[in-house]
């Protein structure tokens, strides 16, 4: 899928969100760099506990005690979230910028009737809107995601619905003010048995493309990403190590833990008799303790203690729009990797 | 609803069976005790105790003494009080509106105070307050009430004169009589209740704020107000419901000792004198009246439940 | 998934996780301190609990007599050592068989469905009778001895331990590892001792450690009331009920038994707290929303 270029809709740079817990500072976000582009899909890939989910709370503003945001930018058109007040934030929630989180069940409130929990989004929203008005709106979101006998669904609580239909709900409430600038969907599929999932994709690709949002996608599937995002963000240990667009990070990876991660995945054909799957050595630093410099030293096959060991690499351009964060991004192209 | 109602009110019968069968067993089954406690400690003689035996009716087999007892007991006719000659129902019908007036105000007062604070504690963790809740709350389950009761006398009746120490006025001697003389016992009865409560809504409204949905409501741009007490605390509120029935049973239990304390004529009191006494026709009516509440109060926590938590009723 | 690499805790950070618990801590330092006043009171006051002296009459506080005298000259600094003696006994005792039984029916009731028919009713006829009603109609049952207010407690308080057990087992008996360890051949017994109880000892001891609190409280609510332990044994709740006379004119005769009560039901839920923080965290997610999994 190509990408096509606009202006930018979100701009991060530098974000570092922190826990100040009894037992020291988690750097859960740690040096992201990252934007998005209107009308354009963002997939966000990394491992559980790289600290993705932490960087969409931090944009939204809605990290949980005992952790903050401490560094760092977040350009919405222009305009600094991270400046904003309680209230102009609250303003921007639900409206310019909302989030489809992981599991239903779980961010749907049990007590509540769906209908009512689209609803309040309106009436936080549009108080323009009498209350006719509002019901109109919550059943004519219902139909957009696709949910059968709307009537009948708008009176049921969250545990008398498939977890499909609550994904649906999820995807309505995201999309309840009428014109979202960014949707931030965390994982949105993980949940889901596989045959929803595929229908949840293209319904959110639909739904994307007619409405003209941005859309951060959040998950540790490759697969996802590569049918669904026009560029990616690969994240390791709370930073954006590469960025680029989907076919040339999948063609051409140029950090090193991008080419073991893709490299680890398993292949069919040719390449399945090739034996024992490849792994990347070592195991993700505690981000309690992480060492100064960069963050995948230890575990780089590409690793010379004298340039990698000091100083944290920037994310540069390596190539048009494919951005890495690497001291040795050239000569690893040559060098190819280990067998 | 009203399918889940009667399921309900069924399931209570088997419970009202048991607790009405070891008031039976305690009372009749110790040997001798009734008798005694009738004719005095004096000596009597044989005959004597066999003829009062026989109007007791303790002279015929344990299960026919119990199928006799039980239609009445259920019914609420458990004869008359030993020492005070008359009606059980009636001496109970006296005190129970003390014991109630006594335990509802208790209760009124644990809710106004601990729920605002459970939830401010909760919502400023950390905070001086919450520790200050924490430090209090464990004191106030730990203090006897009838100790405190007497420091409360101490304090405001005797050194400060702000409230009689002791008796009880119906509200029909008017309001200032009745109130000055229950707002002593009504603290002490209440502050084992404030400290309990106050926990539980505190862990309650903490475990809840932790949810997805809270943090999924603020995402949606709700104010902290709304994601509080519309989302948080109807949740929590499915814990906290069934420790507020609790809260009620223990006022019912305390007050058998702030009513000693206070000399309030309630039913608790009634019940110990009672007991001391072995006048067990106002036993047994009693601690049937008290089950009969109890169990009232289980149903009315449970119709509360199925209200707030819309999954229950489906089970 | 990946998991950070940290180093495998030695076994001794448990024993210095519990000594990191203040609470726990300052409960059992308490403790230690009414069990230690108790077990040495002959060596902590000359005088004795029940000996009349009517010449001494309602003395206040002095260095002879630390806590004052009571209407009938007794020491009130004796009684209150040797009535720690009481509380401590009666206490433990009835938590010990309350532990005892619980566990047992508990245990069976969880497991086993007719045993369960049968004590689950008994347990909720029982827990209708708020509180102190029932205890205080068994001991006018049974009459006034020492023996019987320990009968009566553990009768009070049974079904509730019988209630957290049953529940710990309800829930266990539904894992994998239950049927993983029949499948081994392991018989109900094995199950019931072996797996269940070893999971489900948390709740558990917290339960017991409140029980013996509660204990504590009840004697001697019972026998402020007239039926607990029989006078002249110098039950604090006892030595309350004397004192209520001269609330007026002798007020320290109320306060130190009362505070030694409270002391006592302090330490007791301190430790239970403590146990409870120490316990809880291990059996469930340690790391909550962030710590290693931040993801």
């Amino acid at each position: 899928m190509s990408s096509i270029p606009a202006e930018r809709l979100l701009d991060i740079r530098g974000l570092r969100t922190h826990f100040f817990t009894d037992s020291g500072v988690i750097r859960a976000v740690d040096g992201v760099d990252l934007w998005v582009d209107r009308r354009e899909i963002l997939g966000v890939v990394g491992e559980s506990g790289c600290g993705k989910t932490m960087m969409a709370r931090s944009i939204l503003r809605i990290v949980p005690k005992p952790g903050r945001v401490v560094a760092g930018r977040i350009e919405l058109e222009g305009k600094d979230l991270l400046g904003l007040s309680g209230a102009q934030m609250r303003r921007v929630r639900g409206d310019a910028i909302s989030m489809i989180f992981q599991e239903p069940m779980v961010s749907l409130n049990p007590v509540y009737r769906v209908g009512n929990q689209i609803e309040e989004i309106l009436s936080t929203h549009r108080r323009a809107l009498r209350r006719a008005e509002r019901r109109e709106r919550v059943m004519e979101l219902l139909r957009m995601v696709d949910i059968p006998s709307p009537e009948r669904r708008v009176r049921s609580y969250p545990h008398e619905l498939s977890g499909g239909m609550r994904q649906r709900v999820v995807i309505a409430m995201a999309l309840a003010c009428g014109n979202p600038r960014l949707v931030i969907a965390d994982e949105p599929t993980t949940a889901l048995d596989v045959t929803i999932q595929a229908q949840i994709l293209d319904l959110f690709k639909k739904l994307q493309q007619d409405l003209g949002m941005s859309v951060i996608m959040i998950t540790h599937d490759l697969g996802v990403v590569s049918e669904t995002a026009n560029r990616v963000a690969v994240m390791y240990a709370g930073s954006v190590v590469e960025q680029a667009a989907v076919r040339a990070l999948f063609e051409t990876p140029l950090h090193p833990y991008t080419r073991g991660l893709l490299r680890s995945l398993p292949r069919r054909g040719r390449d399945s008799r090739k034996g024992r799957l490849h792994t990347i050595a070592g195991t993700v630093p505690n981000l309690l303790d992480l060492p100064p410099g960069c963050k995948f030293f230890d575990r780089c096959p590409h690793a010379l203690a004298d340039v990698c060991r000091g100083t944290e690499p920037a994310l540069e351009e390596a190539a048009n729009g494919h951005w890495v964060r690497c001291c040795r991004v050239r000569e690893i192209e040559h060098e190819g990797d280990p067998a | 609803m009203g399918a889940y109602l009667v399921r309900r009110i069924l399931a209570f019968i088997p419970t009202l069976l048991i607790s009405v069968t070891l008031i039976f067993i305690l009372t009749r089954l110790v040997p001798g005790n009734p008798v005694w406690a009738l004719v005095g400690h004096q000596s009597v003689s044989e005959e004597k105790i066999k003829e009062v035996s026989h109007e007791l009716g303790l002279d015929r087999p344990v299960l026919v003494q119990y199928l006799t007892w039980l239609p009445k007991a259920l019914s609420g006719d458990f004869g008359s009080s030993i020492f005070f000659n008359r009606p059980v129902v009636a001496v109970i019908a006296d005190r129970f509106p003390v014991t109630l007036t006594l335990a509802g105000l208790a209760m009124l007062l644990t809710l106004a105070l601990a729920i605002p604070l459970g939830i401010f504690a909760a919502t400023r963790q950390n905070s001086l307050v919450d520790h200050a809740t924490s430090v209090f709350s464990t004191l106030g389950v730990s203090l006897p009430s009838f100790w405190l009761g007497f420091l409360l006398i101490i304090l405001f009746a005797v050194t400060l004169h702000w409230f009689p120490s002791s008796g009880y006025r119906p509200l029909s001697m008017g309001i200032v009589p009745w109130l000055s003389r229950l707002v002593l016992p009504v603290i002490a009865l209440a502050l084992s209740q404030v400290a309990l409560l106050v926990r539980t809504t505190r862990s309650s409204m903490l475990e809840v704020l932790g949810m997805e949905y809270v943090t999924a409501a603020r995402a949606k741009g709700l104010s902290e107000a709304k994601v509080i007490y519309k989302h948080a605390l109807r949740n929590a509120f499915i814990s906290i419901i069934t420790v507020i029935g609790l809260t009620f049973a223990l006022s019912l239990g305390g007050s058998v000792i702030i009513e000693n304390v206070f000399a309030i004529p309630g039913l608790g009191q009634l019940i110990t004198t009672a007991a001391i006494r072995r006048d067990y026709p106002v036993i047994e009516g009693g601690m049937m009246y008290l089950t009969v509440i109890s169990l009232a109060v289980n149903l009315l926590v449970d119709i509360s439940y199925t209200l707030i938590n819309p999954r229950v009723v489906y089970e | 998934m990946s998991e950070s690499a940290a180093p495998a805790r030695p076994r001794n950070s448990e024993l210095r996780r519990v000594l990191r618990s203040r609470l726990f801590i300052a409960g059992a330092i308490i403790m230690l301190l009414i069990f230690s006043s108790a077990a040495a009171a002959p060596l902590l006051t000359r005088y004795d609990p029940v000996t009349l002296d009517t010449k001494h009459s309602l003395l206040p506080m002095s260095l002879q007599h630390p806590f004052g005298t009571d209407e009938l000259g007794r020491d009130v600094f004796a009684r209150v050592l040797y009535g720690a003696r009481i509380s401590l006994r009666v206490g433990g005792l009835s938590t010990l068989f309350t532990a005892i039984l619980g566990v047992l029916l508990g245990l069976l009731a969880g497991y086993y469905k007719p045993v369960d028919m049968v004590v689950s009713r008994l347990v909720d006829g029982l827990m209708i009778f708020p509180g102190l009603i029932l205890g205080i109609m068994l001991m006018a049952a049974l009459g006034p001895a020492e023996s019987n207010v320990i009968l009566a407690m553990t009768i009070l308080y049974t079904p509730r331990i019988i209630r957290v057990v049953r529940g710990s087992v309800l829930e266990l008996k539904s894992m994998d590892f239950i049927d993983a360890a029949r499948v081994v051949g392991a018989g109900d017994l094995r199950i019931l001792f072996g797996h269940i109880l070893s999971n489900a000892y948390a709740p558990l001891i917290v339960q017991v450690t409140f029980g013996f609190a509660w204990a504590i409280l009840t004697e001697s609510g019972m026998s402020f009331l007239g039926l607990g332990t029989p006078p002249p044994a110098p039950s604090w709740g006892n030595i309350i009920a004397d004192g209520r006379d001269f609330i007026r004119s002798a007020p320290w005769l109320m306060l130190f038994p009362g505070a030694s009560i409270s002391l006592a039901v302090i330490g007791l839920n301190f430790i239970g707290d403590g146990l409870r923080d120490l316990l809880d965290p291990r059996l469930r997610n340690t790391a909550r929303r962030i710590g290693t999994s931040v993801g």
